[in-house]
């Protein structure tokens, strides 16, 4: 199946999912999120860094430099503690939506 | 959340290079982190390198794409627009010196006149509370045509005034005094005289020093108080001025405190008072005190008015005056705004003319960033090949248009200071005083506020255009990649933009063209009577509980008859300069309403004969016109024919008060300029005999030979045999014209208006130069085709001229029917001129014209000796 377009707001929360289990780079919330939506998104770069200096400039995420895994500088996005906070709301919120949407276009109701 | 995006600004505003190399390595990290993973998979460094780079789609547009989402991404992007502007500026040094000296003139200009509007009309008095600030005045004669109401009181009454408490909260007077010599620096000095509590009264405390007290100024020691204005030019505002001392018509002075430049009282009385001193009710100058009341807080002048008007029937039930009056509060205010409204035409003159050369440099900057935009069509369209969107070139174009305009503005403030005070002190005097009630202008806050709204509005007058235009770039159209149009057909709007300058310009010209020949009217004009060897002497009567009219009479005569005597004196009589009359309202028999306002002249006999005044028909006062006999007046020919038509003054009766009886006209003279002759009073003038009413202190004296030496003469003449009489005053009849500043004030709008039609028009040339510089520039191939085909030099000129003319003539067609139109406006300020007078339209014609062939003559020279060669080179 070929990826499918991100709504919009979602890339946040699916960057916000992909740190809150420890501090990655750039690429490596590209390939995580990759990894946890099992290929159904893709991406692009541009958005990506979009979002990702959204999210610090916002103050849900923080930044600082640090060596990859194959020994390269590169720069590590973590959640803060208001990040955190942010992400559990923002998880909320998705589940009662989709909930809600489901239950409406579910046949039998 | 907004927080810490302010944070990350400020962050980045902070360390703005550091943040550029952050984002470039994170993206960088990226793209080798991907680089790695695919060489890790098999593939050689150099195709990972490159695959990695595809997908990423190119470091600098991610970049540019975070960049866009940055907070504060507009303001970082209006800043690059500006810095770019600014070098684009730097990079074409005559057209951002001109386009911003325009704009810089055009604002100043602008400025300027607002600020002396401001001060004039606008701004509120400096004062605590200025509405429970009072003086009171006595309304005499009271429902009948005559009514007037008399600002002036004595002390004894101000004292009845202060005991009513539940109204007054309390009262100081003030008073105006002659000009001082001040020894030490040689310089004459504008003195007054105040109660020790005025400034408290007003709210107003001294700005160094102290106040004198009370009883120093009963002591009558000598201490004064000097204005700020004073303290900072004489003394540069060092505080050791105060205990300096200053030496006033030869007596010593110590200087204890100075009053801030708020302080100053102007309504009709002269603000830019430099030395006050003390005053109370036994000082010499306390007759002529006026009184200043604040009422009890609470307390309006509308609410209050029966209580006044009660108050002021006790004062004269104990104490009954000459004629019964009705007392009335004037707000502080009230003066001003009446002087205010006398001035609003004048005003509004100098505020159009001024908004006229504003539009002009508007005009011509529109002109200017319109031509660069049209220049800069090669770059813009390789700007839009590479993606730029329509939007980013109209901001790229703006952002020049906004920087010449703030930069204009900046230009506009300094100025507005450095002519605001220049100005002020051009205004005539008694202009001023009347204008400058609160401040002289100064360029503050208000001013400031101004500039910035006159600023942006200029922005969108001039720059909005132009930018939208100049990005109208389309990229299939071949003239826009490469400038190499044979005839620049895109200049229509340029040259719409030049007519309409050489409208606007013409409009002020004639409009100078017209105040001058008012002007020049108004100095040539016939006085009605013969100012040559004229002086006038007014003197200071013993005066006392004693005189009565029929004893200063006596005296009078006396005096008049010494004077003629004098050697030297050729002829004298009683009754003050002939440009100097008092006002009043004509009543016909039986009539409520006055038909005419009055200038009336109080003379004795031989006064006609005296000023050379031509008596046309009737008779001059004689002898049998007694204080008993019936009351006779005189009437000038023109007031005649204005209030009694064809039919013949002589015998006809009317009168000016109804506390004088009837007047029975005997004789009809030619109409004698009074000080305000240059306005539109048209008042009728009539001559009343001294021995009929109260006499004038004046004596007019006709001299044979020079009138120094006989006005000097004479002083000694009345000293030596006279010594109750004082003289006050001897000057030539005509320094009246000179004291009133009939003149002035005429000739301080001409000058204005002059000063800016001169602006305009170097504007609209140099305007006109670059239209056709820069058209000539773009028709250079077609004139070497012409050249190359047999057209002559003389051929090429005429070529130029007709490019210049079709803006001018256009211009000059509109700008003859705007003039046309609003030529009725400035009719109130013109003497014996027709508001559409055709030398006023033919003067600012011609002014235009010169413009014109001054722009032309470069040009038309440049485009002949063009080489047809290098011309048609094709490069």
């Amino acid at each position: 199946m070929s990826p499918m377009e991100l709504l919009p707001g979602t890339l946040d929360l699916l960057i916000l999912r992909a740190v809150s289990t420890g501090a990655l780079h750039g690429l490596g919330v590209s390939r995580r999120i990759h990894q946890l939506t099992d290929a159904t998104f893709d991406v692009k770069p541009g958005s990506l860094f979009q979002a990702l200096y959204r999210l610090e400039e916002q103050g849900w995420l923080t930044s600082e430099w640090g060596q990859s895994e194959n020994n390269r500088r590169a720069k590590f996005y973590a959640l803060t503690a208001n990040g955190r906070r942010q992400f559990e709301r923002e998880t909320r919120d998705w589940q009662t939506r989709s909930m809600a949407i489901a239950r409406a276009l579910n046949p039998s109701s | 959340m907004w927080f810490s995006r302010l944070r990350a600004f400020c962050r980045r505003l902070l360390a703005p290079h550091r943040t550029e190399r952050d984002l470039h390595d994170d993206v960088q990290a990226y793209a080798d982190l991907l680089a790695d993973d695919l060489a890790t998979r098999g593939l050689p460094r150099a195709e990972a390198n490159r695959r990695a780079r595809a997908t990423l789609g190119g470091i600098e547009s991610v970049k540019e794409q975070v960049r866009g989402v940055r907070a504060g991404f507009p303001f970082e992007q209006a800043w690059r627009d500006v810095h770019y502007a600014w070098r684009g500026l730097v990079r074409a040094p005559a057209f951002s010196v001109t386009a911003i000296l325009v704009m810089g003139l055009g604002l100043g200009v602008t400025t300027t006149i607002f600020s002396v509007a401001d001060s004039a009309l606008f701004k509120p008095l400096p004062y605590d509370r200025p509405h429970e600030l009072v003086q009171i005045g006595h309304r005499l004669r009271v429902g009948t045509a005559m009514e007037v109401t008399a600002i002036g009181m004595d002390w004894t009454e101000a004292a009845d005034w202060r005991a009513a408490q539940d109204l007054i909260h309390g009262v100081e007077a003030f008073t105006f005094g002659p000009e001082q010599r001040w020894l030490e620096r040689d310089t004459s000095l504008r003195v007054a005289a105040l109660t020790p509590g005025l400034p408290h009264l007003v709210g107003l405390r001294p700005v160094a020093g102290r106040m004198f007290t009370a009883e120093e100024v009963a002591d009558g020691m000598p201490v004064v108080l000097i204005s700020e204005g004073l303290w900072t030019t004489a003394f540069g505002r060092a505080t050791d001025a105060i205990g300096q001392t200053m030496t006033l018509d030869g007596a010593p002075r110590s200087i204890v405190g100075v009053l801030p430049s708020a302080f100053r009282f102007g309504p009709g009385g002269g603000g830019n008072i430099q030395v006050w001193t003390g005053l109370d009710e036994r000082s010499s100058l306390a007759q002529r005190a006026s009184f200043l009341f604040r009422l009890r807080p609470g307390v309006t002048p509308d609410a209050a008015r029966d209580r006044v008007a009660r108050i002021g029937a006790s004062i004269q039930a104990a104490r009954p005056a000459v004629e019964p009056w009705i007392a009335a509060l004037i707000p502080l205010d009230q003066s001003r705004r009446e002087m205010g409204a006398r001035l609003q035409t004048p005003m509004l003159l100098l505020l159009g003319t001024a908004g006229l050369v504003l539009l002009i440099a508007c005009v011509n900057t529109a002109n200017l960033l319109l031509t660069r935009g049209a220049s800069r069509r090669p770059e813009l369209a390789m700007r839009a090949a590479l993606g730029a969107s329509r939007a980013q070139l109209v901001r790229l174009l703006l952002a020049e248009g906004v920087t010449v305009a703030v930069l204009g503005g900046v230009a506009a403030v300094l100025l507005s200071l450095w002519t605001a005070g220049a100005l002020a002190g051009l205004v005539p005097s008694r202009l001023r005083s009347g204008l400058f009630v609160v401040s002289s202008p100064v360029v503050d806050w208000r001013v400031l506020a101004f500039a910035v709204a006159a600023t942006v509005a200029v922005v969108l007058l001039a720059a909005v255009w132009p930018a939208l235009s100049g990005a109208r770039v389309s990229l299939r159209a071949p003239a826009d990649l490469v400038d190499r149009s044979v005839h620049g057909g895109r200049r229509r709007g340029t040259r719409w933009l030049q007519a309409s300058q050489v409208a606007l310009a013409f409009v002020l010209a004639a409009t100078a063209a017209l105040l001058a020949g008012s002007f020049g009217r108004m100095v040539s004009a016939d006085l009605g009577f013969d100012p040559r060897e004229l002086g006038s002497i007014g003197l200071a009567l013993p005066g006392g509980p004693n005189s009565t009219r029929e004893s200063t009479t006596l005296v009078l005569d006396e005096v008049v008859a010494r004077v003629r005597a004098t050697p030297g004196v050729r002829s004298a009589a009683l009754g003050a300069s002939p440009a100097s009359a008092g006002s009043g309202g004509l009543v016909l028999p039986g009539a409520r309403e006055a038909v005419a306002p009055l200038a009336i002249r109080t003379v004795g006999r031989g006064y006609l004969e005296t000023a050379g005044i031509r008596l046309i028909a009737g008779r001059d006062f004689g002898p049998e016109d007694t204080s008993s006999a019936p009351h006779v007046a005189l009437i000038d020919a023109v007031g005649a024919r204005q209030v009694f038509g064809d039919d013949s003054p002589i015998g006809q009766r009317f009168t000016y008060s109804p506390y004088v009886p009837e007047l029975t006209i005997v004789g009809v003279v030619e109409r004698v300029a009074a000080s305000d002759f240059a306005s539109r009073s048209n008042r009728v003038g009539i001559f009343l005999a001294a021995s009929q009413t109260t006499p004038p202190p004046y004596i007019l004296v006709r001299a044979e030979r020079d009138l120094a030496s006989s006005l000097g003469d004479v002083r000694r003449v009345l000293a030596a045999n006279e010594p109750g009489i004082q003289v006050q005053s001897a000057a030539a009849a005509t320094d009246y014209y000179e004291e009133m500043e009939t003149f002035a004030a005429p000739r301080f709008y001409l000058i204005l208006v002059s000063v800016f039609a001169g602006l305009a028009l170097a504007t609209t040339s140099l305007g006109l130069y670059g239209l056709l510089a820069h058209a000539i520039g773009g028709r250079r191939r077609e004139i070497g085709i012409r050249l190359s085909l047999g057209a002559t030099p003389a051929g090429i000129r005429r070529l130029v001229l007709a490019e210049a003319l079709t803006p001018v003539v256009s211009g000059l067609v509109v700008g003859g029917l705007a003039a046309w139109w609003t030529s009725d406006l400035a009719a109130s300020l013109l003497y014996d001129t027709a508001p559409r007078d055709p030398w006023a339209f033919g003067g600012g014609a011609l002014a235009i014209g010169v413009a014109t062939v001054v722009a032309v003559f470069g040009p038309m020279r440049h485009a002949a000796r063009v080489d047809p060669i290098s011309a048609l080179r094709v490069t």
